[in-house]
């Protein structure tokens, strides 16, 4: 996925659960869940404020690095009939991020010269679907060294 | 099955399906005491209305089950535990859909996915053109499985080649049209590492089960086939931190509580019936029953061992990639056609074990079943439509 294509997506429509998450991606800021209580953070997750390791409810948005490493990756051929097919391919894949958190699947640059693979460093960048939203995306920095996993 | 049905509902598929169970084991339907319906996406009305569409009267036993494609191994599995129990003697599993329309692509059957902005967080998801489909989820855990262990396309294929064999010699699947290695090859990519060939397909059908108590089995006109074993592995959301995302799943458990309960060893099972959503599943599920090592299981499945005359007959009527799509269903039918040597021009002569798993979720739900024609350590007995 590249930002130009991106800016031809359908926008996600903030909520009031999900603002501050598409407010901060407005500023280049990556917003994830974290635990008050335990410490423990998570990818945010639709109608869930409770802490899926302790059980505490009332998590909060707290700021991340977005610096990770790709963790599963797959190039998309395939447009659901009703959507525009010249979206067709895009890279999507799992990115695990620094705070230990893997995230939901998310969209992936491909790699200027060559194909995004498992354990290559990424980081969040952001740009504008359709109607302006901003969404975090994650942008491939390289090769990541040989034999590097998560 | 094989006839194309677009104009009836799943609920009447369901009491099809029913009605053909009954009338194989010669039992009347107010014998029916316990009812199990496979729930999560079923269309509603067999969720919720199955018991009054039978007109089933005074059950003891009754619930809607859902762990995806593991949900039919679960099924057998309680309603084993209900009828030992003496809560049920006779305890119909159904599973029916109709996704299915006429004039329309899949994308626009039931199992298409869902269009337009999502509010908030689930928004997100459609921005990035992730829209829940199965393929993208499966295909992150196969191109991982390859990039670890270097695990081909080919191998894929070869499971999808072994399982179109067998459908040629099924009567009761949709795709008989034999298949090279060189068509999984040229057929259209759909999210790497998937082709289409890798893919399984979707049906309009509906499969019943009636499992009763081996005593009152003995008595029916057909050879009984027992459940010898079954089990149970769930192992949750495969993104979660830490998990070995799409690469060990709940098969391990299951596999391995099911084996033990039928107080048998993998080198006793015969056939195997392996949900088969994509091409992966199977190889995953093999590697992780223990039929070879991690990683291993690519060269293991590109010998042709699973194919027709081979050394481990895997999915026989073609399972999902080539026979029809009923969930779980589509191995525990299977599986029960062969332990009762019914299979005809595709009967595995030797056939004293059958072990038949579901996949459910996204690799998060697993069971397992062993059947056989023998009576041993283990419990009652299915007969099926």
């Amino acid at each position: 996925m590249r930002d130009d294509q991106l800016s031809a997506r359908p926008s996600p429509v903030p909520d009031p659960e999900s603002e501050p998450f598409f407010e901060a991606a407005g500023r280049s800021e990556l917003l994830l869940r974290h635990c008050p209580s335990c410490g423990a953070w998570a990818w945010p997750v639709p109608r869930l404020a409770t802490c899926q390791n302790c059980l505490e409810h009332g998590l909060e948005w707290a700021g991340a690095s977005g610096a990770g490493v790709v963790h599963a990756v797959t190039r998309v051929h395939y447009v659901p009939a009703d959507d525009d097919p010249s979206w067709a391919p895009f890279v999507l894949g799992v990115v695990e991020l620094d705070e230990g958190v893997r995230t939901q699947i998310v969209g992936l640059l491909a790699r200027e010269g060559g194909d995004v693979r498992v354990g290559d460093p990424v980081r969040a960048v952001f740009s504008p679907t359709r109607d302006d939203v901003y969404v975090p995306w994650f942008e491939v920095l390289g090769p990541g060294p040989a034999g590097r996993e998560r | 099955m094989t006839r194309r049905r677009y104009d009836v509902s799943a609920v009447d598929l369901a009491a099809e399906a029913v009605k053909l169970a009954l009338e194989d084991c010669q039992l009347a339907k107010s014998k029916i005491d316990g009812l199990l319906v496979n729930g999560n996406m079923m269309s509603s009305e067999v969720r919720n209305n199955l018991q009054d569409a039978l007109g089933l009267e005074d059950l003891t036993f009754l619930n809607t089950m859902s762990a995806g494609g593991a949900t039919a191994g679960t099924m057998v599995q309680y309603a084993s535990f209900a009828i030992e129990a003496g809560l049920a003697s006779v305890v119909a599993l159904v599973f029916a859909d109709a996704p299915l329309r006429r004039e329309t692509s899949i994308a626009n059957s039931r199992y298409g996915v869902p269009v337009g902005p999502a509010p908030g967080l689930e928004g997100l998801g459609r921005t990035y053109g992730d829209r829940g489909q199965a393929a993208i989820r499966y295909a992150l855990a196969a191109s991982r499985h390859m990039h670890l262990f270097g695990t081909t396309s080919e191998q894929l294929g070869a499971i999808a080649v072994a399982q179109r064999q067998w459908a040629s010699l099924s009567p009761l699947a949709q795709k008989r049209e034999p298949i090279t290695i060189e068509d999984h090859q040229s057929s259209r990519m759909i999210a790497e590492p998937f082709r289409l060939l890798d893919c399984c397909l979707t049906s309009n059908g509906a499969v019943a089960v009636i499992m009763t108590s081996a005593d009152t089995a003995k008595d029916g006109p057909r050879p009984p086939v027992f459940v010898r074993g079954v089990g149970q592995g769930h192992p949750g959301e495969p993104v979660r931190p830490g998990r070995d995302h799409g690469i060990r799943t709940g098969a391990v458990a299951a596999g391995r509580q099911a084996l033990r309960q039928a107080e048998i060893g993998l080198e006793d099972v015969d056939v195997l019936q392996i949900y088969d959503s994509f091409t992966y599943t199977v190889l995953v599920t093999l590697e992780d029953y223990g039929f070879c090592p991690k990683g291993e299981g690519g060269p293991f499945v590109a010998d042709g061992r699973l194919a027709v005359g081979g050394s481990l007959p895997c999915n026989t009527g073609g399972g999902q990639l080539s026979g029809y799509y009923a969930w779980g269903f589509t191995p525990l039918s299977e599986g029960i056609i062969q332990a009762r040597g019914a299979a005809g021009e595709r009967q595995v002569a030797q056939c004293d074990h059958v072990m038949v798993s579901g996949s459910g979720g996204f690799l998060n739900y697993h069971s397992t079943v062993i059947l056989s024609p023998l009576e041993g350590p283990g419990r009652s007995v299915a007969h099926h439509a």
